[in-house]
């Protein structure tokens, strides 16, 4: 389907149509300056400003808590799966977090399909929102290669002035804009125009990384000594928020839970985090990672470097949550950078 | 099989975390089908002294609660200390600051002389705890959970993480970013951080983590405008049993 234009007085009508058929979850302000996803009930205001939310909408995918099967011991054991799903678009979802969407979509498929994750992925459907200025002063999207955007969504919308130009990625996405929205063709002028808005943006978005990303998985191998965890130990709480605000972070612990009859139950997932002092304990009660310095060491590592490695691809997406949410002022591209300068093997 | 004899006991406290015992309703209906309740004074008038397992609530105080619990203790298999008096101490420690004498003086006036008082401290300070169940008071499903450990014979599900991580997890605003001052970077989650959803700083009333940062913490609290005193009378209102780790 070619290009079109969504006139932005008819988004309210296109998301309400929309229920008839998914649930749909968009941003909502939570508090002064603080966004959230969360399910709409009225499209009043196309929000266009809006920051990155708290919480990254992978939390649609792969909640917080999610029960993984239900088991029962009388008559006889008896083992059910357990695979909450249902059809839901995600409206307003910002590059960095479609690039997170689609990391996840990598990493939930990568040994063998997290049917918990994957059956509700099959049921999302994604409408983008792209940027065109920077949204805060923690985002680093352009610095890791995030900014640009061209898989993982069905639709993605730019704002235009009164109208939305909105390009449609997959048949589900032109599907569901045949069915639910107004819409016209985009013309010559509007394309100009949105190439311009486009070409635009580029010089508005620093790099503010001190290296071409593809060096940082060297840089951060030698690292390892880098006084930099030093001074982390010494500043990082060990609470866990970067880990929890991350698009990219998928560690979950898996516990069981029996009902009060004590003869069912369930076996749960539930989001962990690798900066908690009891990630990396095992049955001996060794803590094969026991100070916040080398968690935090770690942390970085998986974003930068071991998955890096593996994916060819930055698990960092840039959104800035981490260094937003960090109650000491931990700043990622400060890390980086520092790590960068004191680790500095020669650029290829 | 032969139902486990259940007990529950107050030491030096409101009594508030045996309430939230009660208030598990449909499922303490449940939870009497696999133990049987023989003393718990806030909820039924028969008392027995043979049991297995002890709930204790509240600090000990007095001399004389000693030798009581020390009784407890030898008759029971199994000991939970139940909420922040029993665990940490709790705001009963904050009287450990002053003189015996002055807090009688306080407290009894011209009677003061007709009561006999100790520095408060936790139960564990005068015997072995098995289980310890956090929080002032007590989240209800925390007391199932470590109930249903015991029954199992496994170990309960207690975090050893701070009160940030179920407050994001919950997508809340952290308060510091609000400008206001909050003990959940150092203190024990559990409580889903029930505070600072409602928009109240936690006051740390489960108790710090096993490995807080408390320096960083506390230089924290003085970016957010707290002075020394101040800040250590954040950690005072319930760890003052643990006093030596932030002084």
């Amino acid at each position: 389907m070619n290009d079109i234009l969504i006139c932005k007085k008819d988004i309210g009508t296109f998301c309400s149509n929309l229920k008839e058929q998914f649930t749909v979850y968009g941003v909502k302000q939570k508090e002064e300056g603080f966004y959230v996803f969360d399910e709409i009930d009225e499209f009043s205001d196309p929000l266009k400003d809006y920051i990155p939310t708290i919480l990254p909408p992978k939390k649609y995918l792969f909640p917080q808590q999610e029960t993984l099967l239900r088991f029962d011991t009388q008559p006889l054991p008896d083992v059910k799966p357990v695979i909450e799903s249902r059809k839901q678009v995600l409206f307003g979802v910002r590059p960095c977090d479609i690039h997170g969407i689609s990391l996840l979509d990598k990493i939930f498929t990568a040994d063998h399909d997290d049917k918990n994750y994957t059956r509700k992925r099959e049921e999302t459907v994604i409408i983008g929102m792209d940027c065109l200025e920077p949204c805060y002063e923690h985002a680093l999207c352009a610095s890791v290669g995030c900014l640009n955007v061209d898989d993982g969504y069905d639709i993605m919308m730019t704002d235009i002035g009164d109208y939305f130009y909105t390009s449609i990625k997959t048949s589900q996405g032109e599907e569901i804009v045949r069915k639910y929205s107004k819409y016209t063709g985009a013309g010559e002028e509007d394309r100009k125009r949105f190439l311009r808005l486009r070409n635009d943006r580029e010089g508005k978005f620093e790099n503010k990384i001190k290296t071409d990303i593809s060096n940082l998985p060297l840089i951060f191998k030698n690292a390892d000594n880098d006084p930099v965890w030093d001074e982390l130990n010494d500043r990082c709480l060990g609470c866990g928020r970067c880990n929890i605000v991350c698009p990219t972070c998928y560690c979950f612990d898996v516990y069981d839970c029996m009902d009060l009859n004590m003869t069912s139950g369930e076996r749960c997932r539930e989001w962990d985090a690798c900066t908690l002092k009891d990630f990396a304990v095992v049955s001996t009660g060794e803590n094969f990672r026991s100070t916040r310095g080398q968690r935090l060491r770690h942390r970085f590592n998986r974003k930068f470097n071991y998955l890096m490695t593996r994916y060819n691809t930055s698990f960092c997406v840039g959104c800035g949550r981490c260094t937003r949410s960090c109650p000491v002022n931990i700043d990622v591209v400060e890390t980086v950078n520092a790590v960068i300068k004191n680790n500095k093997t020669d650029d290829k | 099989m032969t139902k486990p004899r259940v007990a529950f006991f107050s030491f030096t406290s409101c009594e508030g975390c045996q309430l939230v015992v009660l208030t598990i309703e449909e499922q303490l209906l449940e939870l009497v089908n696999l133990i049987d309740i023989v003393s718990f004074r806030e909820a039924m008038s028969e008392k027995s002294e043979e049991y297995d397992i002890a709930f204790v609530e509240g600090s000990i105080t007095r001399t004389s609660e000693i030798e009581r619990i020390k009784k407890i203790r030898e008759t029971a298999k199994v000991i939970i200390a139940l909420g922040a008096c029993a665990t940490i101490g709790g705001v009963n420690c904050l009287k450990n600051q002053f003189e015996m004498d002055k807090v009688k003086d306080i407290v009894y006036g011209k009677m003061a002389g007709n009561y006999e008082t100790i520095p408060a401290r936790p139960i564990e300070a005068v015997i072995k705890v098995d289980y310890w169940i956090q929080g002032c008071p007590i989240d209800k499903d925390e007391f199932i959970e470590v109930t249903k450990a015991i029954l199992l014979g496994k170990k309960p599900r207690i975090p050893d993480y701070p009160v940030c991580v179920e407050c994001q997890m919950r997508e809340n605003v952290c308060l510091f970013e609000k400008g206001m001052v909050c003990m959940g970077p150092v203190t024990r989650a559990g409580c889903k951080a029930i505070c600072p959803t409602y928009n109240d700083g936690c006051v740390g009333c489960r108790g710090l983590i096993d490995d807080p940062n408390l320096s960083s913490h506390k230089n924290l609290l003085s970016e957010h405008g707290l002075t020394v005193d101040e800040a250590i009378s954040q950690y005072m209102l319930f760890g003052g049993n643990s006093k030596e780790k932030y002084e």
